[in-house]
């Protein structure tokens, strides 16, 4: 009995710590401050849209009612930043937390029902609004709605009258049927690829437009490739996706992702922390969607500029805390003992930046991009985070292109299989021997055939 | 200082109208029973404190009904719909309350399936009662969901299945306008991370295994138990970057609250003392900053503040450490009113012990202040006070007992008699143990008794005499009764034998005996038999022959005592 109770006293204790560290930066007035704040913002949304049909909009009775949201949505606003309002199947929520009206009134629905006409499920206030904007806001809801694309329509109005800090959101539904978990397979792994881009470059263009840093989004694609890492040669394929449609950035963005996330399981990361790394990889370059003083940043400036765009989430989280060093240290060298995970990202970021292909080819081809790297171990690169990279990515990483013995050329599309295949890597012909293109695919295992005399310089070779 | 009894067992909310045991078959209703409790369980940690022993009982039950259904049944395959879980098609758990319910919470966040195996552990099952219980508590929730969560704790024996929580059904308008949204995004520009670093000529790379050894640091770098540190190089960067105008102090501030916050929580007393240094040190010119700053720095120390960082001393720490000692030198503010304070909002041992060995630093300079407050401060904070006073200064000590005499709170008395036992005796110690004998409690009454007997305070035999004179008429119980007498007995003991042979005198023949006269008989045998003698024991005797029994029953075990304490056996 008594070895019972000290083990209930043992998970009280550490539960009670988990707790304590969730609550971080919160304390116990806060939930209910903000389900106060925002049910104030609620109520005064939907009274003010009452006052609409009564009054006119130059009538003093809107006076204070708006004083009033503009001072709510400050205040939430410093709370919590930027301030989602959803209306969803009867309900409303503040930032996720369901603000209890009183189930007599109508205040959800009247709410709800005025958004529809719009088109919309919500309103989202990615900064505070003073109290003539709510004013404007007030009457903007309460106009007719577009026949057609309702909100897009409100959308612009929003922004013709400078309120593009508030943007109305779309209906939202909670999901009903389920889905199986995906098992990590290559066509899986590839839409998550493909997701991956789309989800950094999106993020990169909300951060652009002044918004919150949002992880959520990118949590999930990035547990799927966590995931996938597991069992699949992530970076293989990463290396070998096409993906037209994505940007330049948004193909570097992955790639540090994958290539870093990989890093970490070799390093013998956690898993949870690995979902950590790759959220922060990311979010890396977050600086470069700033435009402060007119113009993207330049080299130097970025990670400062990025630490400054990861300032506007809210809200302690060592998930953050971590991403938001790497944003800021991962250009420095080794020797100044940047974060572990800034130490990974310049890696990571830097192997990358000399590989990238570009208009005019990549500054180097991958295996001497490692062997260039190695110079730089100690004061530039972490001695064992290098070694790690280097035993992964082997020594002819994918993407370079090599020339055999017989006059082929092929392009690896593996990394170290194994450490005994570190220097054999699986291969795709890219020329016959007699100079010829590759028809179709072809697999070439260097383990079975031909032996590499050097390596190519990929622009001649393969494009985009 | 006596100790309040413990809380009574927490009701569970049967009444809860909502939520209920469901299932319909032996097995369903074990489940439920099982759902309930982590429901339960996770929605404790929003009602008590959690290191309340209310929280342990939700636990042993949770620990119970897991038990009695893997034992029996093995898997738990739950479907989770808006307010149910169900297994196989039976509903074993409903709640229709939003707030409340376990499937509402899990449903929201988009989890439609969650699969226990009957392997599931307990460290698991914590784990999973972990991530429900942040999601109940949880208001800045944009960095991870339910689904999230549950994924990153890599359970082995529970698997999750789950969609997008909140999915857009506008026919994927939505998706449509943040493409065009990111459409108008101009982009990285081409030039992004260049110029490529500057390396020297290529170096020889091979494949060199790499010992666990060497990883091991690394991965440590990623621990708990480095965030501490992690947080104070992030306010090194933040406050540089503003002393360098890259980023303004008001967008660094709220960042720099947080961490303080966590660093408060966590209780980690030299990165927040070295954080509180650098803040401190910060060359800001903008008076608008300098502000910003210095309120800040406040907050270091407010109550609130003060009372999460003495919450994280250890339990067995002996007090406050010396660098909390330095933090409160290094911050301004009127140290002394937030610790009071702390003793007034914090219910926690270690915290309130804490707290009170940081207050006996103020003793020497601001004895009039604390001993003014205590005497209108809630009794417990009076008696943490007065605790305080007497450690550092026993003269200050009983300076306050002084003002506390006209309080008779439990915890008020217990302390006072802990400082008049330390105390060396004098006219004021047994003026003040005078007062305590006459306490209205009886654990304080015979304490005090106890006090003056073994100490022999003969300056609170006349405060004695007249209590129990007093309360002869009204009810005096034999325990008291004799320590009274052997308390007045060592006192002083001419005057006790003068006094208790007067209460042993034969009445009168008129004289009627009331209950008072016979109550302090009890008092004067007690103490009789502890003189020598030959007068204490006539006395004792003559009282034996008209006694009625229970008189004489006492008289003859004291009698037993006298003689065994005569023959040097003690006791």
């Amino acid at each position: 009995m008594s070895e019972e109770r000290d083990e209930l006293l043992l998970a009280q204790d550490q539960l009670g710590k988990a707790i304590e560290q969730a609550r971080a930066g919160e304390d116990r007035q806060l939930a209910q401050q903000v389900r106060d704040l925002g049910e104030q913002v609620v109520r005064l949304l939907n009274g003010l849209q009452r006052l609409t049909q009564i009054h006119d909009p130059k009538n003093a009775a809107f006076d204070q009612p708006v004083l009033d949201l503009a001072d709510a949505l400050r205040r939430l606003y410093d709370l919590l930043g930027a301030v989602r309002v959803v209306c969803v199947e009867g309900q409303v929520y503040v930032n996720d937390i369901r603000i209890r009206l009183d189930e007599r009134t109508s205040t959800a629905s009247e709410l709800a029902d005025e958004l529809a006409r719009h088109g919309a499920g919500g309103l989202t206030f990615h900064e505070p609004v003073n109290g003539p904007g709510i004013r404007a806001l007030t009457f903007l809801l309460a106009a007719a709605a577009a026949p057609a694309d309702a909100r897009r329509e409100l959308s612009e109005k929003l922004q013709a009258a400078g309120l593009a800090m508030v943007t109305p959101t779309g209906f939202f539904r909670l999901r009903l049927s389920g889905e199986k978990a995906s098992e990590p397979t290559e066509t899986g792994l590839h839409r998550a690829l493909e997701r991956a881009g789309a989800v950094a470059h999106d993020a990169m263009a909300q951060l652009a437009a002044g918004r919150m840093p949002n992880p959520a989004p990118l949590r999930r694609v990035v547990a799927e490739l966590v995931d996938a890492s597991a069992e699949l040669d992530v970076v293989a394929d990463e290396a070998q996706l096409p993906d037209p449609e994505a940007t330049v950035y948004a193909r570097h963005t992955r790639r540090v992702c994958v290539l870093a996330v990989v890093l970490g399981r070799d390093l013998g990361l956690p898993h949870a922390n690995l979902a950590d790394l790759g959220v922060a990889a990311m979010f890396h370059d977050a600086g470069y969607a700033s435009r402060a003083g007119g113009a993207p940043p330049d080299l130097e400036q970025h990670p400062v500029r990025s630490l400054r765009v990861l300032l506007r989430q809210r809200g302690f989280h060592t998930a953050k805390l971590r991403r938001q060093l790497a944003a800021v240290q991962h250009h420095r060298g080794a020797e100044e003992r940047p974060s572990l995970y800034a130490r990974i990202l310049r890696i990571c970021d830097d192997f990358d930046t000399l590989t990238r292909m570009r208009a005019t080819g990549p500054i180097l081809p991958p295996g001497e991009a490692l062997r260039v790297m190695a110079s730089g171990v100690g004061p530039v690169y972490d001695p064992v985070l290098f070694q790690l990279f280097v035993n992964r990515m082997g020594k002819w990483p994918p993407g370079a292109v090599l020339r055999l013995a017989d006059g082929r050329v092929v392009v690896s599309v593996s990394g170290a299989r194994d450490p005994s295949l570190w220097a054999i890597p699986l291969t795709h012909l890219v020329r016959a021997a007699d100079g010829r293109p590759a028809a179709e695919t072809t697999a070439v295992d260097l383990a079975l055939e031909g032996e590499v005399v050097a390596e190519l310089h990929p622009a001649e070779f393969l494009t985009g | 200082m006596a100790q309040p009894p413990p809380p009574p067992a927490p009701v569970e909310s049967v009444d809860d109208p909502e939520e209920r045991l469901s299932g319909t078959t032996p097995r369903g209703q074990a489940a439920s029973g099982l759902l309930v409790s982590l429901a339960r369980a996770a929605r404790s940690f929003l009602l008590y404190d959690p290191s309340n022993e209310a929280i342990r009982h939700f636990l042993e039950k949770l620990r119970s009904s897991a038990d009695s259904y893997f034992n029996v049944y093995g898997d738990l395959d739950l479907e989770v719909r808006p307010f149910e879980l169900a297994t196989a098609g039976e509903v074993i758990y409903l709640d229709r309350d939003r707030e409340r319910s376990l499937a509402f919470r899990l449903f929201r966040d988009g989890v439609r399936r969650v699969l226990l195996r009957p392997e599931v552990n307990w460290p698991e099952l914590l784990k999973f009662l972990e991530i429900m219980s942040i999601r109940y508590t949880g208001v800045r929730q944009t960095e991870d969901d339910l689904v999230v969560l549950l994924w990153r704790a890599g359970f082995r024996h529970i698997e999750v299945e789950a969609v997008e929580g909140l999915e857009a059904d506008d026919g994927g308008e939505s998706d449509a306008m943040i493409r065009a949204q990111a459409a108008t995004f101009a982009g990285v520009p081409e030039t992004f991370d260049l110029p490529a670093p500057t390396l020297g000529p290529p170096a020889p790379v091979a494949y060199v295994p790499l010992a666990p050894e060497l990883l091991a640091p690394l991965v440590e770098e990623d621990g708990t138990y480095a965030v501490p540190g992690l947080c104070e190089r992030l306010v090194e960067e933040l406050t540089n970057a503003s002393l360098r105008g890259e980023i303004p102090f008001a967008e660094v501030l709220p960042s720099l609250r947080e961490l303080r916050d966590f660093l408060l929580g966590e209780g980690t007393i030299h990165p927040l003392l070295r954080t509180a240094r650098l803040l401190r040190d910060l060359p800001l010119e903008d008076p608008a900053d300098q502000e910003g700053r210095d309120q800040l720095i406040m907050t270091f120390a407010d109550p609130g503040s003060l009372a999460r960082l003495l919450r994280s001393v250890p339990r067995d720490a002996r007090g406050a450490s010396q660098e909390v000692v330095e933090l409160l030198d290094l911050l301004p503010g009127d140290h002394l009113r937030t610790l009071v304070k702390v003793l007034e909002i914090e219910k926690g041992e270690s915290a309130r012990r804490a707290a009170r060995t940081l207050i006996e630093n103020y003793v020497a300079t601001r004895a009039e202040w604390l001993q003014a407050y205590l005497t209108t401060a809630d009794a417990s904070v009076a008696a943490e006070l007065l605790r305080a006073i007497s450690h550092a200064s026993l003269e200050h000590g009983l300076q306050a007992a002084e003002r506390l005499v006209e309080r008779h709170e439990m915890e008020v008395e217990f302390e006072m008699l802990h400082l008049l036992g330390r105390a060396p005796v004098t006219p004021q110690i047994g003026r003040l143990l005078g007062r305590l004998v006459a306490s209205p409690h009886d654990e304080i009454r015979l304490r005090a008794m106890e006090a003056v007997r073994n100490r022999a305070v003969v300056s609170a035999f006349r405060p004695l005499v007249e209590y129990l004179k007093r309360v002869a008429q009204i009810r005096l119980d034999e325990p008291e009764a004799a320590m009274a007498g052997e308390a007045m007995a060592r006192a002083d003991a001419m005057a006790a034998l003068a006094q208790f042979r007067e209460w042993a005198r034969p009445p009168g023949l008129f004289t009627v005996v009331l209950p008072g006269h016979v109550r302090l008989h009890f008092v004067a045998v007690a103490g009789l038999t502890t003189m020598p003698g030959e007068e204490p024991e006539r006395l004792v005797t003559a009282l034996k022959t008209r006694a009625e029994a229970p008189l004489q029953a006492f008289i003859i075990q004291a009698m037993i005592r006298r003689r065994r304490n005569m023959r040097g056996g003690g006791g």
